[in-house]
């Protein structure tokens, strides 16, 4: 089964992470990408279309690879971890707390809604973002909430939660 | 006083911001995780600052305030930058903004001295500070005016960096405007930095100049290039072999006084045809008339279609001598001339028959063997040659009452029927003297030219070839000698003149 995939990355370095992306792939499939210019064709009039396309060509027609394609929908969905924790702490200690947490994981603050604030973590296994929820009632109640694709979901809730656990004394 | 905001609260959401303006490009010292929480905590608060959490503050104030957000932020990115780490987050900032903050805050020893310090260091000729104001007098000012006034980096920014560089400026200009008066040195150094910071604003604007200078020929090479396609994709070629050629009304009348001069002098008083010597017996030029309505100026602008009749009597002392009516006639259609100024087509078979069918006829009344030239500023079409000279010798014309040369006064070729010893005879008469070498060294050098023009493009405009070659009369009939070796096709194009087109023959 062939797929093509079509990546409209934004930067320099979205483009290169997409490159050892397929590197990474390289003995798990065969992925290259096509040389020459690379098309999309919306229309009945293919035929025509290559019949006019062979005669602006030089050489050989076979220089033209030609595949019906369809949308193809991934069974690939956002993971999602969520921590929960109940804590006696103070919030501010907390707060101090999780503000160090996501200097260790090299989290950078996004924005914040409600009581939640958002961070947004790059790493070497992905990309993934953070969300770290807090109510106060008798208890503190901690949400923090990993999002992404891929094992980078797996590997932040893991040293999150063992960090959590250091802090919590369990 | 402040509007309705709280100014404690704001200091207190402003102090890690504060924290990283005061320790400046030296936070990068931190590690990593604590300017990490800085960053976090700078961006909370700055958030938290803008949803109004200390209230709303007057404009200037809140420019302020939040220019030390982004300011103690641009600083933490610097540094990340600086020791090669990696935290996403600061890619909020370009390039620029990051180069803005580093090359002000190159200044900022000036925080600690005083313009005494300043000056006992000029006293001493400290190698670092000197270098920084050799910066400052060549290229700071002017750079950071101009970056200043970028509006892609964020004004908050810009309003942080100007302070800090006119607090800079103010104090290097007071130290130095002191040390000065005390060391002449100083002074000539800094007449020597000013000297070259003119000269080299003087070689950047000659170079501005000289690339604008650039860019608008470019603009107008490309310009023209975009006219010459235009041109070429709407003509076109009818593939009958008109409008292949460019004669101009004051070109057609100086290839008329040309060729009827030419023809006087070759044929002088005695000429010697086909090994006979011969004596003019009478001459006469006649003129056509305009047959249309034009004014006298216009008419004067037109070539006459002038004819010499040339009455040739054998040199024989007895009987029996040769005579020849020799006819010289330039051929053009004035009624082109009078409108559009030029004509742009070889004369076709029936303009030719027309001359032809009237000269035969007289011919035969009188008994004469007549020969015509007949000369024609814009050539003959392919049917007319083929008429005179085919390979199908059988369908070729040929007369006992007359004998018929076309002269093509572009060109030079003269075109008769082999098979015609009469015409043959005269063909010498006939021929235009030209130069071969010369003509030889033209064609060459139009050849280069025009081999060049069709490695970037498909076909050759003859202006072109004639701007690189100059006005040479030898150019024109070079560059139809050279299009037709090359099997290209030439054609009058309004907006473009003649041009060459090789496209049929390479499929395009």
């Amino acid at each position: 089964m062939e797929y093509l995939l079509i990546v409209d990355y934004e930067s320099d370095a979205e483009r290169k992470r997409i490159d050892y992306a397929i590197e990474r792939w390289g003995d798990r499939a065969e992925i290259f990408k096509p040389k020459g210019t690379a098309m999309i064709f919306r229309g009945a009039k293919i035929d025509e279309f290559l019949e006019d396309l062979y005669s602006r060509l030089e050489g050989d027609r076979r220089k033209v690879g030609v595949y019906r394609m369809e949308e193809h929908h991934p069974e690939v969905e956002e993971k999602t971890i969520r921590l929960r924790y109940e804590c006696k702490e103070e919030v501010e200690v907390l707060e101090k707390f999780l503000s160090y947490l996501m200097s260790k994981v090299n989290a950078g603050y996004d924005y914040r809604t409600g009581n939640t604030k958002k961070y947004f973590v790059t790493t070497k296994k992905g990309q993934a973002s953070i969300e770290i929820t807090l109510k106060n009632n008798e208890t503190t109640d901690l949400l923090i909430t990993v999002l992404g694709y891929g094992d980078v979901v797996e590997f932040l809730a893991r040293r999150i939660g063992e960090e959590m656990n250091v802090f919590l004394g369990g | 006083m402040f509007g309705e905001g709280d100014i404690e609260c704001t200091e207190k959401l402003l102090l890690p911001a504060k924290r990283v303006l005061k320790a400046g490009p030296q936070i990068r010292y931190e590690a990593f995780e604590r300017r990490v929480v800085l960053w976090n905590q700078i961006r909370e608060n700055f958030d938290r600052y803008q949803d109004g959490v200390c209230g709303t503050f007057l404009r200037d104030l809140d420019s302020h305030f939040c220019s030390q957000f982004d300011a103690a932020l641009v600083a933490l990115a610097v540094s990340v930058k600086a020791n090669g780490e990696s935290f996403d987050a600061v890619k909020i900032f370009s390039d620029e903004e990051l180069g803005l903050y580093e090359r002000v805050e190159r200044y900022n020893v000036f925080e600690l001295l005083t313009p005494n310090d300043i000056k006992k260091r000029l006293i001493r000729r400290d190698e670092s500070l000197l270098s920084l104001l050799h910066d400052h007098y060549i290229e700071m000012d002017s750079w950071v005016d101009a970056t200043l006034e970028n509006p892609e980096i964020r004004l908050t920014l810009r309003g942080y960096l100007k302070k800090r560089w006119g607090s800079y400026k103010g104090k290097v200009n007071v130290a130095v405007a002191e040390a000065v008066t005390e060391l002449d040195w100083l002074g000539g150094l800094i007449a020597t930095w000013k000297n070259e910071t003119q000269e080299a604003r003087a070689a950047r604007d000659d170079l501005d100049a000289q690339e604008r200078a650039l860019r608008e020929a470019e603009e107008a090479l490309k310009s023209r290039e975009r006219q010459v396609e235009a041109a070429m994709r709407a003509w076109n070629g009818d593939g009958q072999g008109g409008r292949s050629r460019y004669v101009s009304a004051g070109e057609a009348m100086q290839y008329e006084l040309t060729f009827i001069g030419r023809m006087e002098t070759n044929i002088g008083d005695s000429p010697v045809i086909g090994g006979k010597v011969f004596r003019v017996e009478g001459i006469e030029e006649n003129k056509e008339a305009f047959p249309g309505h034009i004014g006298e100026a216009g008419r004067k602008a037109l070539p006459k279609n002038r004819s010499l009749s040339i009455h040739l009597v054998e040199e024989k002392l007895l009987w029996g001598k040769k005579q020849y009516a020799f006819n010289a006639r330039f051929a053009s259609r004035m009624e082109r001339y009078a409108g559009p100024g030029y004509d742009c087509d070889p004369l076709s078979l029936d303009d030719v028959t027309v001359v032809l069918s009237d000269m035969r006829d007289r011919a035969r009344s009188s008994g004469v063997p007549t020969v015509l030239c007949l000369a024609s500023p814009t050539g003959f079409e392919r049917r007319v040659r083929d008429f005179i000279d085919s390979e199908e010798f059988h369908r070729n014309f040929i007369s006992k009452h007359l004998s018929l040369l076309l002269l093509d006064l572009e060109t030079g070729d003269l075109i008769f029927n082999p098979a015609d010893e009469t015409a043959q005879a005269f063909s010498g008469i006939c021929e235009l003297e030209i130069d071969f070498e010369r003509k030889a060294r033209v064609r060459r050098n139009v050849r280069e030219a025009m081999n060049d023009a069709l490695k970037r493009r498909n076909y050759v405009i003859f202006d072109d070839i004639q701007k690189a070659l100059g006005n040479e009369p030898l150019v024109k009939s070079a560059f139809y000698d050279c299009s037709a070796d090359m099997d290209g096709e030439v054609k009058f194009i309004e907006t473009l003149g003649l041009v060459m087109d090789t496209r049929k023959i390479k499929g395009v």
